[in-house]
């Protein structure tokens, strides 16, 4: 019978993970026992049998149907995310730096009264507050708050006991023109949080509308508009966003975003539509990306739309030039 | 258009910069970082699962963690280690919460109704579909009700060195123990394999 230490080593030494010490160890044990060999060669002989075994390879259509759904949980942790950052960063510019030192000398006073409410308040007064919050149907029935989602994490019926998680949302009322950075930067994180596509449609709009963007919201308004270009389930909030990315510069976010287009869109009108957005005659004679050759080239001779076909044909040669 | 053509191919943009740009809300540099692994993840997930639903499920997990502690990421360890740590740990604490499903689906073999809980070979595999039709069918299905008997640290290490062919320190290092702890993980693992396919194997 061998030692369990031995079967390990001759484990590793079929995983190759000994050191060449080792290795010539059991290669010297091989060798000269049998029994080591008998060992060996039933450990490989499970290696032959798993061998046959093919376990699954992710497939392509798989992986594309799983990286959607994760773009939809990322929306939705954007959507937590942003919200308070989102409400947080416009008080903070809003008020908050105009007001530093006032702010300061309020804070103060408030933590002085929490200190002092905190050493003299008597338990009496504690349970009643506590019984008023949720007899009355707790005080976010006195605020705008909206809860959703809520989770029961554990109930007890021994002592009545509950936990539980939900998700406070309270609705916020901002005014201000589409040119301040402020509501643009509302509106870039609504195009890619809001559930409903009328909005997204309507935001798409009124980012479109602007007259000037804000360098500071720029990057980030792009960013968005390529998102939903790329990503948005609706066909009219994508078009949109492809006539609003009209007013940047075409960089090569844009042209990235539009060859995806090109190449994923299943809509003939988009298609259409990317295809035409690119003026190729200013790339004429330019250093063109590989990848906007190679697509082009596959348009021209593949797309299943005559158009495109013969507009992809025609931007093929004029890039080329 | 030529000195940003590297810019537009996230593909040659190192991990750092993708992360960086990540962090700063660059919803298409953390897409770029998922997709240049989670092709190995969903696979690790899937042969640890063997049932499309738990493999999804996980894989959703383990992103939505890395987009949330993407922030607090420092550039200690590799992006790739964070991230199979991550997946390790999700696959482990997955398996405790959906044992009861994963088994009934292994051992049964059948979807229900609605399709949940298909063998994933069945949903997400065309290729395995060709290739399976060349195996043993009677080795497969062995092989999976052996996998099943291990405990889920056994089959995470077993699939892991064997299937995923990482190495044992880099096992230790995404399951955070030691590589003595990994080892004994995979003789046990053997073990327990040799005995369920005893038949075959003789």
């Amino acid at each position: 019978m061998i030692k369990q230490s031995v079967r390990e080593m001759l484990l590793l030494y079929l995983y190759d993970e000994l050191s060449s010490d080792d290795r010539r160890s059991v290669e010297r044990l091989l060798s000269t026992s049998a029994e080591c060999r008998a060992e060996l060669d039933g450990l490989k002989k499970l290696h032959q049998t798993l061998a046959q075994y093919k376990p699954a390879v992710v497939g392509d259509r798989a992986l594309d149907e799983v990286r959607g759904e994760l773009r939809v949980a990322i929306r939705h942790e954007r959507l937590r995310k942003s919200f308070t950052q989102t409400i947080s960063d416009f008080l903070a510019e809003s008020v908050f730096s105009q007001y530093k030192l006032a702010f300061g000398g309020v804070a103060t006073i408030a933590v002085g009264f929490l200190l002092g409410y905190a050493v003299f308040y008597s338990p009496m007064q504690e349970n009643n507050s506590l019984f008023r919050q949720t007899s009355s149907g707790s005080t976010f029935d006195q605020s705008e708050s909206q809860l959703m989602n809520v989770r029961f994490l554990n109930q007890s019926s021994d002592d009545g006991s509950v936990e539980l998680t939900f998700d406070a949302v309270t609705p916020m009322h901002v005014k201000g023109t589409t040119n301040d950075p402020r509501i643009t930067q509302i509106l870039a994180r609504a195009l890619v949080n809001e559930r409903n596509p009328g909005v997204r449609l309507k935001t798409v709009s009124a980012i479109s509308d602007q007259t000037k963007l804000q360098p500071s919201t720029e990057k980030e308004v792009k960013a968005s508009l390529i998102a939903v270009l790329k990503y948005d389930q609706n066909p009219g909030v994508r078009k949109e966003a492809l006539k609003a990315l009209q007013k940047f510069p075409v960089d090569d976010d844009i042209v990235e975003g539009i060859l995806f287009v090109l190449k994923n869109e299943k809509n003939t009108g988009m298609r259409i539509a990317a295809i035409n957005f690119l003026d190729f005659s200013k790339l004429s004679g330019q250093s063109v990306d590989k990848d906007l050759l190679g697509m082009l080239k596959e348009k021209m001779q593949s797309d299943e739309n005559n158009y495109i076909r013969i507009r992809g044909n025609a931007a093929f040669q004029e890039v080329r030039k | 258009m030529s000195d940003a053509n590297n810019k537009s191919d996230w593909a040659e943009v190192d991990d750092r910069s993708l992360i960086l740009s990540a962090k700063d809300g660059n919803v298409g540099a953390f897409e770029q970082l998922v997709q240049k692994y989670d092709r190995k993840v969903f696979s690790i997930a899937s042969l640890y699962v063997q049932s499309s639903e738990d493999a999804k499920d996980i894989y959703q997990e383990v992103f939505v963690r890395v987009y949330k502690g993407l922030g607090k990421f420092e550039f200690r360890s590799e992006f790739s280690t964070w991230l199979y740590r991550i997946t390790t740990n999700v696959c482990l604490t997955h398996r405790a919460k959906s044992k009861k499903h994963m088994h009934s689906s292994l051992e049964e073999g059948h979807d229900d109704d609605d399709g949940h809980g298909a063998h994933l070979g069945d949903t997400i595999i065309d290729e395995r579909a060709t290739d399976q039709a060349m195996v043993n069918a009677e080795i497969s299905e062995n092989v999976d009700k052996a996998l099943g008997v291990l405990s889920p640290r056994q089959r995470l290490v077993f699939t892991l060195r064997h299937f995923e062919g990482h190495k044992l320190r880099e096992i230790a290092v995404m399951m955070s123990c030691s590589e003595g702890t990994v080892k004994k993980y995979l003789f046990t693992a053997t073990e327990k394999m040799r005995m369920q396919l005893k038949d075959l194997l003789e």
